[in-house]
């Protein structure tokens, strides 16, 4: 159960270090993508993010952080909310999951999305897929637009780690080591990866998907978690 | 499968593996190291970070298909639970998973794990009470929490010392690795010493403890290593000396009362709907050898057992190592003769007098086979042999 969400964690990181610094993203849309609303209202309904916030040790271990999770999942509903409504959507937050199904479809987009990671993204290109986005989950998520209203979902997908001062002195120590001996070993510090998928609840479709590698940002703060929606959500065909 | 806690990160963030046993004669932790009643971390604490961990791997717990949902068998785990633990009824949380390994955890936040290789292992309740006990203990102790921020603290220093010493120091973080699995078997000893007080005051009979884990240790050591299921090895230095602590503690508090419950008779009612299914799932392992060492040491509780007699010939039928073809025959006999197998019986019986080259006796058998089991799902199959013979 675990091993999946590791493998998704590490692929990001990878993929993270392969882009480079500061805040990037990079978005795939799905062939002749065209928003479709049953009603004159647009609805978005927003799944529960599956979000980690944790602060990266001076050995790298991540310490998850509860508190920091918590903040950030505050602030990511009430950005995510106001981004939304400026492009004239009404979002339907869909918290604390509890429904099996509901769950179940969650946890499809993660593996869907790891695999968009690999073979959209990385270097493992199927020969099948090209340059469109031509993934799903599936029609059973036609249960969740008849249950709320919505014609669309968002998911979204963040790992997010700080440095610690212990991991700061780590970075400092291996420059150093770096400098004077020419021996440089590669120590990360804290970064922020999230991906995130709009889907079509009528055929499951991932119509547009976006990831975003940055090694700032801070979440635990309403202004830098609006500024995270900003960037991440910019290029939504919305 | 007896993971070792240290060596995995994972398992040291989620939940401490508990089923390494030791029982020493270690001091009992304080009182003032139990987790207080009703306690919820601090929320900027890195304990709260480990509750939270913990509580994503209970939802996906919630929603497995590996969840075991039905309601006696769950009631009855919780009420052994409960007997070690009666004020911490409600905040242990336990969840049966079908897995067909020998393992229980514990998170941190009150989350157990029972997986069905040891439900199908245990002889008794009070062989499972010492196990949950030695688990609950874990939890009681806080050993996530503490194992957390030691694995944190020392790979920390490991990281500065590699620095320090430019690639040098990759055997020294070799040996810190050993230090932290030294601690980690302190903190088994004291869940040990925790756990065996606890089923002893529910009255549990001490010896069984140190019983099953003879059996356990046995079976181990019949499965080849680099298969990794049993991490825990019996090379391992100090594993005979801790059985050994174990077998002697047993001993001293054995003659301290004369009433000891052992609970066989409650066990078998409550697992008996499942152990079919239970020893089907072990022998898809195809570690034939370990599976007929557990069907005799089932036998010797249940002698007359045509279930158990079944699997043993199954187990000797699929290994089918020199004389395991007739072995497999009598087994199947004896399990008729002696009632209560499933009809598949016939179906084992048939296909080993096919092989044997008894077509008389092997069309017999599927005939009875598909008489007692009219919708099995290899029907046709038994019908093409049926065709042939």
């Amino acid at each position: 159960m675990k091993i999946s969400r590791v493998k998704i964690a590490l692929c990001i990181v990878l993929l993270a270090a392969s882009m480079g610094g500061c805040a990037n993203t990079k978005d795939f849309k799905a062939q002749g993508v065209a928003f479709d609303w049953s009603q004159t209202e647009k609805k978005v309904l927003i799944v529960q993010p599956d979000l980690t916030l944790g602060e990266l040790t001076a050995g790298g271990m991540v310490e998850p952080r509860a508190d920091w999770t918590q903040s950030a999942r505050t602030y990511l509903a009430s950005n995510l909310q106001s981004f939304m409504s400026k492009k004239g959507v009404a979002t339907v937050p869909l918290d604390n999951l509890t429904d099996a199904h509901e769950i179940q479809l969650a946890k499809l987009h993660s593996a869907v999305g790891g695999a968009i990671l690999i073979h959209a993204y990385g270097p493992l290109k199927l020969p099948t897929k090209t340059t469109a986005l031509d993934w799903t989950l599936g029609p059973g998520t036609q249960v969740m637009r008849d249950r709320y209203g919505a014609d669309y979902a968002m998911f979204l997908y963040v790992y997010d780690t700080y440095t610690s001062a212990g991991r700061g002195a780590v970075i400092a120590g291996s420059v150093v080591l770096c400098a004077f001996t020419g021996i440089c070993p590669a120590v990360q510090g804290g970064s922020q990866v999230a991906f995130v998928s709009l889907v079509d609840l009528r055929t499951g479709n991932i119509v547009w998907f976006n990831l975003l590698s940055s090694a700032s940002g801070d979440l635990r703060d309403d202004k830098d978690a609006g500024k995270f929606v900003d960037t991440i959500l910019k290029d939504m065909p919305l | 499968m007896i993971v070792r806690p240290a060596l995995w990160v994972l398992c040291a963030a989620l939940a401490l593996c508990g089923t390494e046993q030791a029982a020493g004669p270690d001091k009992p932790a304080s009182a003032e190291d139990t987790l207080p009643l009703n306690y919820t971390p601090p929320p900027d604490s890195d304990e709260a970070g480990l509750w939270m961990t913990s509580g994503q791997l209970e939802r996906s717990f919630q929603t497995s298909p590996l969840l075991v949902r039905d309601p006696a068998l769950n009631a009855y785990v919780k009420r052994v639970v409960c007997k070690l633990v009666p004020e911490r009824c409600d905040s242990i949380r336990i969840y049966i998973l079908d897995v067909p390994y020998f393992n229980a955890a514990m998170s941190p936040n009150g989350t157990m794990q029972v997986w069905t290789g040891l439900l199908l292992r245990a002889h008794n309740e009070a062989q499972l009470a010492f196990i949950l006990g030695h688990e609950t203990s874990h939890y009681l102790l806080r050993h996530t929490v503490s194992l957390w921020r030691r694995a944190r603290d020392t790979s920390g220093f490991a990281a500065f010392f590699t620095i320090a010493t430019a690639g040098v120091g990759a055997l020294a973080t070799f040996a810190m690795m050993d230090s932290l699995m030294a601690y980690s078997r302190d903190e088994e000893r004291e869940a040990d010493a925790r756990g065996l007080e606890l089923a002893t005051a529910a009255g549990y009979e001490p010896e069984q403890n140190a019983f099953l884990w003879r059996e356990l240790l046995a079976e181990e050591k019949t499965i080849p290593k680099h298969e990794g299921i049993f991490e825990f090895t019996n090379n391992h230095p100090d594993t005979q000396e801790r059985m050994a602590t174990m077998t002697k503690r047993a001993g001293e508090l054995e003659p301290t009362h004369n009433d000891w419950v052992v609970g066989t008779d409650d066990y078998r009612k409550a697992t008996a709907a499942f152990r079919e299914r239970w020893l089907e799932e072990d022998l898809g392992l195809g570690h034939y050898d370990a599976s007929l060492l557990l069907i005799n040491n089932l036998l010797l509780d249940e002698p007359n057992s045509g279930e158990l007699k079944y699997f043993q010939g199954e187990i000797y039928r699929r290994r089918n190592a020199e004389g395991d073809a007739q072995k497999a025959m009598d087994a199947y006999h004896v399990a008729i003769a002696d009632g209560g197998a499933p009809a598949a019986v016939y179906r084992g019986l048939g296909l080993s007098e096919m092989k044997a080259g008894d077509k008389a006796s092997a069309r017999q058998a599927f005939v009875q086979y598909l008489a007692a089991a009219p919708t099995a799902d290899d029907r046709a199959m038994i019908e093409y042999y049926l065709s042939h013979l």
